[in-house]
């Protein structure tokens, strides 16, 4: 069979061969070119959203943080101020329980102070770059006779405004020790006995591996 | 060649006896461009012409006696073994050659079915091949060969005449010759030229007459046209030449004379009469295909035509390319464009991230100063206040039954027990009017962490239990309704909910009951659960 084309009248297409495969050449460098630039624009829009969506964030948690020292700095000077925040001073306790008997003259009161039991309360949180806080309970055991049931609840009261810490009530068992009633009326001695359980709660920051914090205002 | 020229213009060379005329077919219009001798002069002169501009595509239209058609019926098969079969039985029949055709054009209705095949070949080839080899050394874009009767079956076709069953059709040449082209049903099955050099005028329709007998008597020998049927013989001739002898041709049982004057035709094909003045009816043939379909090729075999193909081929090379860099241009483009525009968002998104570290420092300038870290204060804050919320005290209870006990006299405490316990279910809780309600899961000695998780849960409740006697004893009955007035005097106490734990009497059909009935006073100890949801 015989060759339509000899190899010389093949050289009349050398000029468009050559043109096509210069437009590949630059095509194919035209494509790589424009996506590898495609590529690194996404790239660098990525990043550029990234960084503003953190500057987004970071400027709603600091207005957040704004608000919440808005908010809780007055609250929490003011537990700074009732001995909420700070060491327990269990010397200065039982020398303000002296003074809380003497001034109702009540019964002689006994009470034991047991160890205390510390509750961290930043347990579990994300951000804990800030200094650690614990919640510290100690359990107070109060047995004292009562003339009337008012003694114990000026007892309270007073631990309440102490300014020395929460006190809260756990427990408290008050019963009559009298015989009748009605020939104990003109007597000046108990007629109750009361013991109650009490929770004497502080809360104590500190810097991880710093003095603690709070002390200033206690 | 030029890179990008193309060209719209198509040159026909008209191959006689006396040598080569060239036409140029542009704008619809068959223009003479020269005329060449066979002879060295000539053959240079054609040299110059196919070395000039422009480079367009050419015709040869072979316009010589010496053509031969032969009729065969071949077997009929397919694909490459009907292209063998065709080639050998070409080289069979022409052998001398090499511008010979095939054309199948239809097969038989019985028998067989055999294909039915016109084979037709120009052969003078050393004619024909001194003007090939010119135009193949000038690498000029030879794009057919063909010749005067397949142009005269083209010609039928414009006049309508390609459903006329047996139609001769006669013509007058320029150089002298008389072409009769036998057109069966619209496909060219036979064409002779005959000379007329030595006829005279006023024996011109004679002398048709005589030739027109001669072709009836070969075809009827073929058994192409049967004995019997009349043939219509159409002849294309100018106006003076039809005058002179539409005469001496009379119709008879075999022969219909029809005459078409060329002036007529042109004007009916819409071609200027004065363009086609004296050209004879080849021409129009010629301009009406041009005009139509274009020329096409017969007898040039592929490595005649080669040039064309390669003109062919990188004229589609060019355009692919252009169409190629074109979308690649666009594609490009678009993703460079994609491009550009991610960078302006990138810009724009790192102003406004500049902005608000601006603000931010600005926010962080001016937040107020704090013992603690805000987190951490609203930690502190919030779980002291919870503690608070949560840190019931006795004395509220114990202010809530002596109001009731200033409703009952007869009831005298002897034991109030209050604790501040854990309540295992909130659902519980809510569920007043129950037992369960008023008797919350107590989980027993709660050690301070966990009653301040409890405080921290915002779960706490405070349970009371009370003891006390019936005071002076009386009867049973009286006891019992004294408490049971001490327990009402108590539910009437918004959110309270008093719960007999022990009755003076145990007076319930589920329960035992004893009693010793002397007269003295009995002992009616009572006991009840509180649970006051007033604070919560």
């Amino acid at each position: 069979m015989r060759r339509p084309f000899l190899s010389p009248d093949l050289l009349l297409l050398k000029w468009p061969v050559l043109l096509l495969t210069t437009c590949v050449v630059a095509s194919v460098i035209l494509w790589f070119g424009a996506l590898r630039f495609r590529e690194n624009s996404t790239l660098s829009m990525q990043a550029a959203q990234v960084d503003r969506a953190q500057m987004d964030t970071m400027i709603q948690q600091i207005k957040d943080e704004g608000e919440s020292i808005r908010s809780y700095s007055d609250r929490y000077r003011h537990l700074q101020a009732s001995g909420v925040i700070g060491d327990e001073d269990r010397l200065e306790l039982v020398e303000a329980l002296a003074r809380i008997r003497s001034r109702y003259n009540l019964f002689p009161i006994q009470f034991d102070i047991e160890q205390q039991s510390v509750l961290p309360l930043q347990e579990g949180e994300p951000e804990n770059t800030g200094p650690s806080l614990s919640l510290r309970a100690s359990r107070i055991q109060i047995v004292l006779p009562l003339l009337h049931e008012e003694d114990l609840s000026r007892l309270l009261a007073e631990l309440r405004g102490l300014g020395r810490g929460m006190f809260v009530v756990e427990e408290c068992s008050i019963s009559r020790t009298g015989g009748e009633a009605a020939s104990e009326l003109l007597k000046l001695s108990e007629n109750l006995s009361a013991s109650c359980k009490i929770l004497w709660l502080t809360l104590k920051s500190q810097e991880k591996g710093m003095a603690p914090l709070g002390e200033s205002g206690s | 060649m030029g890179l990008f020229q193309t060209s719209t213009t198509v040159r026909v060379l008209l191959l006689t006896s006396q040598g080569l005329r060239a036409f140029t077919w542009q704008d619809s219009v068959l223009i003479p461009s020269g005329q060449f001798a066979a002879d060295e002069q000539g053959q240079d002169e054609f040299n110059r012409y196919l070395s000039s501009p422009p480079d367009s595509p050419l015709y040869l239209v072979a316009d010589v006696i010496e053509e031969d058609f032969r009729l065969e019926n071949v077997a009929h098969v397919l694909g490459k073994d009907r292209s063998a079969l065709l080639e050998r039985k070409l080289a069979q029949f022409f052998r001398t050659t090499e511008y010979r055709s095939a054309r199948v054009q239809g097969r038989e209705e019985s028998g067989r079915r055999d294909d039915q095949v016109l084979f037709s070949a120009l052969t003078n080839n050393e004619q024909i091949g001194l003007w090939v080899k010119l135009i193949l050394a000038q690498k000029a874009p030879l794009q057919g060969v063909l010749s005067i009767p397949w142009l005269m079956e083209l010609f039928a076709g414009f006049q309508h005449l390609d459903q006329v069953p047996h139609l001769l059709l006669v013509n007058l040449e320029q150089q002298g010759g008389l072409r009769q082209t036998y057109i069966q049903a619209g496909r060219l099955k036979f064409s002779r030229m005959t000379s007329l050099a030595t006829v005279r005028t006023s024996n011109l329709a004679e002398t048709i007459v005589g030739e027109c007998s001669h072709t009836r008597q070969y075809l009827e020998r073929l058994k192409l046209l049967p004995r019997d049927q009349p043939l219509d013989i159409h002849l294309a001739v100018q106006a003076e030449i039809g005058e002179e002898i539409g005469e001496g041709l009379e119709n008879s049982a075999l022969f219909r004379f029809h005459f078409h004057e060329t002036g007529i035709v042109a004007a009916e094909l819409g071609i200027d009469p004065v363009l086609e003045d004296g050209q004879g009816v080849v021409f129009l043939a010629l301009m009406q295909a041009l005009r139509n379909k274009g020329l096409f090729n017969i007898y040039a075999s592929r490595s005649v035509t080669r040039y064309y193909l390669l003109r062919q081929i990188r004229r589609w090379l060019i355009v692919g390319t252009s169409l190629f860099f074109v979308v690649a241009l666009v594609i490009g483009f678009s993703l460079l464009a994609d491009g550009f525009k991610q960078r302006g968002e990138q810009k724009r998104l790192n102003r406004e991230a500049k902005q608000f570290e601006q603000q931010y420092q600005a926010l962080q300038q001016n937040l107020p100063e704090s013992p603690l870290p805000a987190k951490t204060m609203q930690n502190v804050v919030e779980s002291v206040e919870k503690i608070q919320r949560q840190a019931a005290s006795p004395m509220e209870m114990m202010d809530l039954v002596s109001r009731a006990l200033g409703r009952c006299s007869d009831i005298r405490l002897q034991k109030l027990d209050w604790k501040l316990v854990v309540s295992t279910s909130d659902s519980e809780e809510g569920a007043e009017g129950t037992a369960v309600a008023a008797q919350p899961v107590v989980s027993g000695e709660v050690a301070a962490p966990a009653l301040l998780l409890g405080m921290l849960g915002g779960n706490t409740q405070a349970t009371t239990i009370l003891e006390g006697t019936v005071y002076p004893g009386g009867g049973y009955l009286n006891a019992q309704q004294s408490v049971i007035r001490f327990i009402t005097a108590l539910e009437q106490i918004p959110g309270m909910k008093a719960t007999p734990l022990v009755m003076p009497t145990a007076s319930s059909p589920d329960s035992s009951m004893k009693a010793t009935l002397d007269g003295e006073a009995i002992q009616a100890v009572f006991s009840l659960q509180l649970a006051y949801q007033g604070r919560q």
